[in-house]
C-alpha cells in the first residue's frame, strides 16, 4: 500500500481521525505522518489505566509511602507503571492494594485454585492463624469507625479462614 | 525435535473438530504465575532472570508433559522462527518483542505451552479446536499441580495467585474463545451483540490478542475478572454467554442461507474465485476471504472443499510461516505473490 500523501513510499501509519461524527481513515509513510504531526504512539494500555487509578487512592490516602523490602519498589513507582516488583510487594502494599482490586475486580478474596499440601510453596506457607488475627484486628477498627460493609467482609473472610484452619 | 518440524507439524488446535466447531474456531485457557520472593521478569537482574529460566526448565522437563516437545530460548531463534510461533498462538507478542532472557516450552502435539520470563514468570496456556474450555481447564490444573511440586509458586490466602498486573490476580487464569462471526457481521448486529457480551463480564479482542485488529470476522473473547471467582465460575459464565451467542450466530446464518440464499452464494463463490485465481493477495484480503469460505462450508453452501485445507491456510498465509516456507526473507510485495501461489494450489488440489 503507497501512502495517500505522497504516493512513493510504502504506507506503515494507518490513520483514523473522528472529526464531526466522520472517520477519516489514512495511510500514510513515516516521513509523511511525522510531517502532518501523527507521532507514533504506542496504543493505549492498560497499566496507563491502573496508574491512574491507583493515583487516586494514594491522594485519599495520606500514610507513609510504603517500600516492598524485597525488591525495593516503591508505592510511587507502582503507581507509575501499574505492575508490581515481586511476590512480596502485595504484602507491602497490601492496604492501597486492596481498594484498587476492589475497583478491578469488585473483590478481594481469591476463590478460586488453592495451592496445595506438599507443593514447593506450601512448606513456608501464609501462616493462617496470623492472618486471621490480622483480620481480626482490622474488623474492631471497621467497627469503630462504623463501616460496616467493611466489618462485613472481614468477617467473612475470618470465617473462612477459621474453617480452613480446621480442615488443614 | 527441532523447529523445522513444529513448522511443518499440524498443530492440534488447527484440526478444526470438537463441539461447536462451526463457530468456535478455538479454545484456550492461560495461568499467570511466579515464583516467590524472586523479582518480576521487568525488575529482574538478566542473571536473576536467567536463574528463574533454568528452574523452570528444569521443573518442566520434570513434569512428563513435554515429551517430544521443545524447549527454545528466544535469544537463540531467528526473527522468522520467533514470528511463526507468534503466528501459531504459541507465544505472545509481548513475548517476541521483550529480552528477559525468555523462553518457551511447547508440546509435541503444540497444545500445550509454557512462556518464560514474559510478563510473569510464567505463562502456562492450553489451545484446543471447537468450544472445549472444559477440557482446557482439566488439561492445564493437572499439569500446574505437577508444576506446582517443583516450583514455589507466589501465593497469598487472601489474593490468591500474585501477578504482575493486579488485572491477573487470583486464579490467574484468562480463558478465551476465537469466534467465528460471519451472519452477526453482515447482518450488522455484532455492533449490538459486543456490548452486550462486554457487559457480562467478558472482554472482546481481534485475532492475535490485546491491542490486535478484528479480521475475518474472528473475534476472541475472554474472561474480565480473576479475583473472586473460582476458575469453575469463570468458565461456566463464558459457556452461558457464548452459548448464546453461538445461538445468535447460527439463526441468523440459517435466516441469511434461506431469505438470501444467492446472495450469499454469490458472496462465498466470488471468495473463493478470487483465493483460487489471483496473483497477488495481501494477508487482511485472505482472512477475510477465508472467512468467508469457511462460512461457505459451515453452512453447507459451499461443499467441493477441505476444512482442514482452508483452517491451515488461516496460518500458513501469514508473513513468517510463508517466508520459512520458501527459505528466504521476503519483502511485502513478494509475500503477496507466495501467498497468492499457496493458496491457488491448495485450493485447486482440494477441489478436485
Amino acid at each position: 500500500m503507497k501512502c495517500d500523501k505522497c504516493h512513493k513510499n510504502e504506507a506503515t501509519i494507518h490513520y483514523t481521525e473522528i472529526v464531526h461524527n466522520q472517520m477519516i481513515k489514512m495511510n500514510l509513510c513515516e516521513q509523511c505522518a511525522k510531517n502532518k504531526g501523527i507521532g507514533v504512539q504506542s496504543p493505549f494500555s492498560i497499566s496507563d489505566l491502573l496508574s491512574g487509578l491507583a493515583q487516586i487512592d494514594a491522594q485519599e490516602s495520606m500514610f507513609e509511602e510504603p517500600v516492598c523490602k524485597c525488591c525495593g519498589l516503591e508505592f510511587s513507582g507502582f503507581r507509575k507503571t501499574g505492575t508490581l516488583g515481586c511476590s512480596e510487594c502485595y504484602k507491602a502494599f497490601k492496604e492501597p492494594l486492596k481498594s484498587l482490586l476492589k475497583t478491578i475486580h469488585k473483590n478481594i478474596q481469591h476463590k478460586g485454585k488453592k495451592l496445595k499440601k506438599g507443593s514447593a510453596g506450601r512448606s513456608r506457607k501464609v501462616n493462617v492463624a496470623e492472618e486471621i488475627a490480622q483480620f481480626k484486628s482490622e474488623l474492631h477498627k471497621a467497627v469503630e469507625s462504623e463501616n460496616y460493609e467493611r466489618a462485613a467482609e472481614l468477617r467473612d473472610n475470618i470465617k473462612e479462614l477459621e474453617a480452613k484452619l480446621k480442615k488443614d | 525435535m527441532s523447529l523445522d518440524k513444529i513448522f511443518e507439524c499440524k498443530s492440534d488446535w488447527l484440526r478444526g473438530d470438537g463441539p461447536d466447531n462451526d463457530i468456535v474456531m478455538s479454545s484456550r485457557i492461560r495461568l499467570a504465575r511466579n515464583l516467590s520472593g524472586i523479582p518480576f521478569p521487568h525488575r529482574g537482574e538478566s542473571s536473576t532472570n536467567n536463574e528463574v529460566l533454568n528452574k523452570v526448565f528444569d521443573a518442566i522437563k520434570k513434569t512428563g508433559f513435554f515429551k517430544n516437545g521443545m524447549l527454545l530460548k528466544l535469544s537463540e531463534m531467528n526473527e522468522i522462527d520467533k514470528q511463526i510461533l507468534l503466528e501459531r498462538h504459541l507465544i505472545s507478542k509481548e513475548h517476541l518483542q521483550k529480552n528477559y532472557a525468555n523462553a518457551v516450552a511447547i508440546s509435541e502435539k503444540q497444545d500445550i505451552s509454557i512462556m518464560i520470563n514474559e510478563e510473569d514468570h510464567l505463562r502456562i496456556q492450553v489451545l484446543k479446536s471447537g468450544f472445549r474450555l472444559n477440557e482446557c481447564w482439566a488439561l492445564i490444573d493437572k499439569l500446574d499441580n505437577v508444576l506446582e511440586k517443583h516450583l514455589d509458586f507466589a501465593y497469598s490466602s487472601s489474593f490468591g495467585y500474585l501477578t504482575v498486573c493486579p488485572t491477573n490476580v487470583g486464579t490467574g487464569m484468562r480463558a478465551s474463545v476465537m469466534l467465528h462471526l460471519p451472519g452477526l457481521v453482515m447482518m450488522e448486529l455484532i455492533n449490538k451483540v459486543m456490548p452486550a457480551v462486554i457487559k457480562l463480564g467478558l472482554t472482546v479482542r481481534g485475532f492475535y490478542g490485546e491491542g490486535s485488529e478484528v479480521l475475518g470476522n474472528l473475534f476472541q473473547v475472554s474472561n474480565q475478572v480473576t479475583l473472586g471467582k473460582s476458575e469453575k465460575e469463570i468458565i461456566s459464565n463464558i459457556h452461558r454467554v457464548i452459548g448464546l451467542v453461538i445461538e445468535h450466530e447460527r439463526n441468523l446464518r440459517k435466516v441469511l442461507c434461506h431469505k438470501n440464499q444467492e446472495l450469499v452464494k454469490d458472496k462465498i463463490g466470488r471468495a473463493f474465485g478470487i483465493l483460487a485465481n489471483a496473483h497477488i493477495i495481501s494477508s487482511k484480503e485472505t482472512i477475510s476471504l477465508l472467512s468467508i469460505l469457511r462460512m461457505g462450508l459451515d453452512t453447507g453452501l459451499l461443499s467441493d472443499c477441505d476444512a482442514f485445507n482452508i483452517n491451515e491456510l488461516f496460518i500458513l498465509s501469514q508473513p513468517a510461516h510463508l517466508q520459512k516456507q520458501s527459505g528466504q526473507l521476503l519483502d511485502p510485495e513478494s509475500r503477496d505473490v507466495k501467498r497468492a501461489d499457496l493458496i491457488r494450489q491448495r485450493l485447486r488440489k482440494s477441489n478436485k
